[in-house]
């Protein structure tokens, strides 16, 4: 688990609005490309959950939960309303509890 | 001789400066915005010429790339807040004039009392400064000395390590040699989640971690404080209260002076804390 390069990821995402768009209009597709600049690799599961924006998987694997849901808003506002998105986040959080977010 | 003419604690929530603003308010507000303005009188009333806010950053300066324990802006001038906050919170960006001579001597002082802080030549300060200095002094035209705090992520620096740093902050304004009127301005919570699976609920996360930690601070009780404030017995009252070790930080500028007012105000959101600590009269300390 490389939580930092996780959590470095959605710093970058999280804080600059250019980067949030590119992003939303192609996870795949920039999660490669912001990858190749980095000298540190994220595992196949973490690609994956980027790759789905898949916010649930990541609070699972342990991402900082205050970036993790900043990030989760900056990327779902668009296609999900608020309320919606903090229900289905906390469900999906309750499930697996705490998981130590120490990176 | 510098003086320290008033300190005080209080909320950074970052939603409650939109909140204020809306035309429909939740039952508690009222009772906040009081609290607040009781909270912006006590400031006005005591003068200070400059302000050491004291917050801690939420992984927007500060990153684990090279994550400081405590760390002081050395600017003569702030920026405040970041994009992704005017975003989220609908924060104002703002300007606030720094005090560089005192955030020397501060830095200097504290490498001489066995504490040493990073320090940042190219600081933005986030809703941790911004939304206190909203609340106690919206005119902004006091300058800051921004003192910064890991609490978010682990890990973390002991509850009495953030006391002890008080103490040396403390220790440095008693010895400062100027007439300068010193307030300080700290910013915190009690028992908090964000990002887990009980955020956003519109109650008190943990009344029972609130109580005791509004009990610490009033009986100036470090060594319970330090006794119960690990990361391991913090998260379970609430994922992020680790944002209640700044007020600890305070205890030790305190130096053992009871607060003139401790509270964590149940308003139907997670406790919101007031706290102050007060000249009895000019010159004589808190």
């Amino acid at each position: 688990m490389s939580k930092y390069l996780v959590n470095k990821f959605m710093h970058v995402v999280n804080m600059n609005q250019a980067a949030e768009e590119a992003y939303v209009e192609n996870p795949p597709g920039f999660v490669a490309q912001w990858e190749k600049g980095e000298r540190l690799e994220f595992t196949a599961e973490e690609r994956r959950a980027l790759e789905r924006r898949d916010y649930g998987s990541l609070y699972a694997m342990g991402a900082h939960p205050f970036l993790l849901w900043s990030f989760t808003e900056a990327i779902w506002r668009h296609e999900m309303d608020r309320e919606e998105l903090v229900k289905d986040y906390k469900e999906k959080a309750a499930t697996v509890g705490y998981p130590d977010f120490e990176s | 001789m510098a003086q320290l003419v008033t300190m005080l604690g209080i909320t950074h929530n970052p939603f409650m400066p939109k909140l204020f603003q809306q035309e429909q308010q939740p039952p508690g507000a009222a009772k906040v915005r009081e609290r607040i303005a009781m909270m912006r009188a006590k400031l006005a009333r005591h003068k200070p010429d400059v302000l050491i806010t004291i917050g801690n950053d939420h992984l927007h300066q500060f990153f684990m790339d090279n994550m400081p324990a405590f760390m002081i802006g050395k600017m003569d001038r702030f920026h405040g807040t970041f994009y992704d906050e005017v975003r989220e919170f609908g924060l104002p960006e703002c300007d606030l004039a720094g005090d560089l001579e005192l955030c020397n001597r501060l830095l200097e002082g504290a490498y001489q009392r066995g504490v040493d802080f990073a320090y940042s030549s190219e600081l933005t300060v986030d809703h941790s400064i911004v939304v206190p200095m909203m609340f106690v002094r919206p005119e902004m035209d006091i300058p800051i000395v921004p003192i910064l705090t890991n609490c978010i992520a682990p890990p973390l620096p002991t509850a009495r390590r953030f006391y002890e740093v008080g103490q040396a902050i403390r220790s440095v304004i008693d010895s400062l040699p100027d007439g300068k009127r010193i307030g300080v301005l700290v910013s915190g919570h009690l028992s908090l989640e964000v990002g887990g699976p009980k955020q956003f609920e519109r109650r008190l996360m943990d009344a029972d971690f609130d109580a005791r930690a509004v009990g610490w601070i009033t009986t100036g009780d470090i060594d319970a404080a330090a006794r119960d404030c690990n990361l391991e017995q913090m998260v379970p009252s609430g994922n992020m209260t680790m944002g209640f070790l700044n007020f600890l930080m305070a205890m030790g500028v305190a130096k053992g002076a009871s607060p003139t007012h401790a509270e964590g105000l149940d308003a139907g959101f997670p406790a919101v804390p007031f706290f102050a600590w007060e000249q009895k009269e000019e010159g004589a300390g808190l």
